[in-house]
């Protein structure tokens, strides 16, 4: 938010904000518009410069400077025409309500008519309809999200049934939960594992039960922030692809690309496996070669398996599928 | 930054506001604070390019003039009514929502949009809690996302290269997708004459917005819901049966129910339901060897086909 129509579109909303709130600090009103202190400085500068045609003192509007720079208060004052904000663009009303449905669908169902109706109302309020947008984010079963909402208000400790990742345990791990975050559209619960003694994120479409224990969750601070998925310490795996299988560069953390070859950075060699078996003839990791490995086993395996199991079972077998 | 242009632009804006007739371009001239002092052309591109820049942020700039009888000189004049976010009122648990949801472009490609639409929203009163337990992320970093979405809210064609530089494409867009994290447009390929969907990931160079606005129509939403639904994992329409070792693939076990059909020494044989044969097949192909497909034979051979692609290439300790 640099360029000057941001900056006077952001003052038509700031000028009236500050009028109703005199003696709010720098600090608070600055995170209210999302910017720094030192624009936020440079916002009031340009107010001080402006008011009514005239330019006599009396038609400018007035900042305390000196509580402004001293004490990192402001006090804004005699701009009666910009007492009231801009009217919403429909682009907006449409970024408003698109962040909403991303808040239902991983809210717990308790607060669904709260965002309906917050989204209904942001609808009347600009002069045409804004862009339509859908959005999914893989977030499981609604009850799993209101029972986690439910044990963090009571700050309970919550014991989960956990259907793991791609090693595909089933796990019940004691956690205090800490919050719900979105990475490349999958829900996770970021929790403290009593078990691990330490953070851990569990996604939420593989929590299949939450039970309070008779515990009380304890604080541990912030969960750490995962940029992505795969942010922890990663090891790079070159693939030759075929155009066919070229979503995998818009799924996964690519490092770079180069005619059809991908690299990827992988934190789970369980996860490369099953990418690398379910690719099939798609996809060929060319370096390390021994990445690959682990699949190729696995491969050679189900097919000596699938072909020892045709010669004595497949008959049985069919006909039970019918 | 111009502090200057801002300045004027909002000098500007708070002139016309206070009008309480239009006022011509002589008058704007005189009175607001950076007109002064230029030339006659260097004036009028000056103030043609301001009024442009303020109707693009939504302000009503009117034209007209005072008296209808003579042949006035055209004014200008922005009518309080049409200018001010009307009153709103949200209840405590519509401001808690609204909070959680400032944060979901968090440093990406709408923020700027959201933060513009809640500073006017603050300033009418809205307080917005800070983040709490639930804090969703949209993403969207592509410099594409913003370009998209205000040309779908002003109506105007976008224009891009998809997939690679040359490889031009003109289209209306109708909305915008996001599922699992990928943002797609949806919207009329004017060069097909069909509406086609694209990944916003996959606009090589950028995206143009073009003039006019108001270009075309939006359709109703039920048509950019129905292209989502699209994206969606096909219907369940059939049954394949399954063998799985121990705890293994969770999720096909959680969808299938355990059945008495012969399954291999060690495996158990479930009834799982699926949409697509690609879908099941990568799942089971994904967990081999703890998963095999016992039929029907469409699915087993499309997994076998992954498997024998894999198994047929060398170890890295074959390799001399």
């Amino acid at each position: 938010m640099s360029t000057s129509a941001d900056q006077v579109a952001r003052l038509l909303a700031l000028i009236p904000y500050l009028q109703a709130r005199p003696g709010i600090t720098m600090a608070d009103a600055a995170a209210a518009f999302s910017i720094s202190q030192k624009q936020l400085m440079a916002d009031l500068w340009v107010a001080f410069m402006c008011g009514l045609p005239g330019g006599m003192p009396g038609d400018l509007i007035e900042v305390d400077m000196d509580a402004v720079e001293g004490e990192g208060v402001i006090r804004l004052s005699n701009a009666a025409v910009l007492s009231k904000p801009l009217r919403l663009a429909p682009h907006e009303v449409g970024t408003l309500r698109l962040a909403l449905q991303a808040v239902r669908e991983i809210a717990a169902p308790e607060s669904y008519g709260a965002i309906d109706s917050a989204s209904a109302k942001l609808a009347t309020m600009s002069w045409q309809d804004g862009p339509t947008a859908v959005v999914s984010i893989v977030t499981g079963d609604e009850s799993v999200r209101q029972a986690l909402v439910d044990a963090r208000e009571a700050h309970q400790r919550v014991r989960l049934t956990y259907e793991g990742g791609a090693r595909g345990d089933t796990t019940q791990p004691v956690v205090d939960p800490a919050a719900i975050v979105v990475r490349d559209g999958y829900a996770y619960l970021e929790a403290w594992s009593l078990d691990r003694d330490g953070w851990r994120s569990y996604r939420l479409d593989r929590i299949v039960a939450v039970v309070p224990t008779s515990a009380e969750g304890a604080d541990h601070g912030q969960p750490p922030l995962r940029d992505n998925w795969l942010s922890e310490a990663a090891a790079e795996v070159t693939l030759r692809v075929e155009d066919s299988a070229w979503w995998i560069t818009e799924n996964y953390p690519t490092s770079a690309t180069s005619g059809d070859l991908v690299t990827l950075r992988v934190v789970d060699p369980a996860w490369l496996r099953q990418l690398v078996l379910r690719l099939g003839g798609e996809a060929e990791v060319v370096a390390p070669l021994a990445a690959q490995d682990d699949a190729v086993l696995a491969a050679r395996e189900a097919v000596a398996l699938y072909e020892d199991w045709t010669a004595t079972g497949d008959v049985v077998a069919r006909e039970g599928s019918v | 930054m111009a502090p200057r242009k801002t300045e004027r632009q909002l000098n500007l804006v708070i002139c016309l506001l206070a009008a309480r007739r239009y006022l011509t371009r002589e008058k704007i001239r005189d009175s607001v604070e950076g007109y002064q002092g230029l030339s006659d052309v260097a004036f009028q591109r000056m103030f043609e390019r301001d009024k442009d820049d303020l109707r693009d942020l939504g302000i009503p700039i009117e034209t007209g003039s005072n008296d209808s009888y003579f042949d006035d000189e055209q004014g200008y004049r922005i009518l309080p009514g049409d200018f001010e976010l009307p009153p709103v009122e949200f209840s405590q648990e519509e401001q808690v929502v609204l909070g959680i949801a400032a944060h979901v472009f968090h440093g990406a490609g709408l923020a700027p949009r959201a933060s513009s639409a809640l500073g006017k929203l603050q300033a009418a009163g809205v307080e917005l809690s800070t983040t709490g337990f639930v804090q969703p992320r949209l993403g969207g970093d592509d410099e594409a996302v913003g370009v998209v979405w205000e040309a779908i809210a002003d109506r105007r064609r976008i224009r891009f290269d998809y997939r690679a530089p040359g490889l031009t494409r003109l289209v209306e867009a109708w909305g915008v997708l996001v599922r699992r994290g990928v943002w797609y447009v949806y919207g009329l390929d004017l060069d097909r004459e069909a509406p086609r969907m694209f990944r916003l990931s996959r606009m090589a160079g950028g995206v143009e917005a073009l003039e006019p606005s108001g270009a075309y129509e939006l359709p109703d939403r039920g048509v950019v819901e129905a292209a989502a639904a699209s994206l969606e994992p096909a219907a369940v329409t059939d049954t394949a049966f399954i063998a799985i070792r121990g705890t293994a693939a969770p999720a096909l076990r959680r969808r299938g129910s355990v059945v008495t059909v012969p399954a291999p020494d060690g495996y158990v044989a479930y009834a799982v339901p699926y949409g697509s044969v690609g879908e099941i097949a990568d799942q089971a192909a994904g967990a081999a060897p703890n998963v095999l497909v016992i039929g029907p034979d469409e699915v087993r051979d499309a997994t076998l086909d992954r498997l024998r692609a894999v198994a047929a290439r060398s170890l890295s300790t074959e390799l001399a």
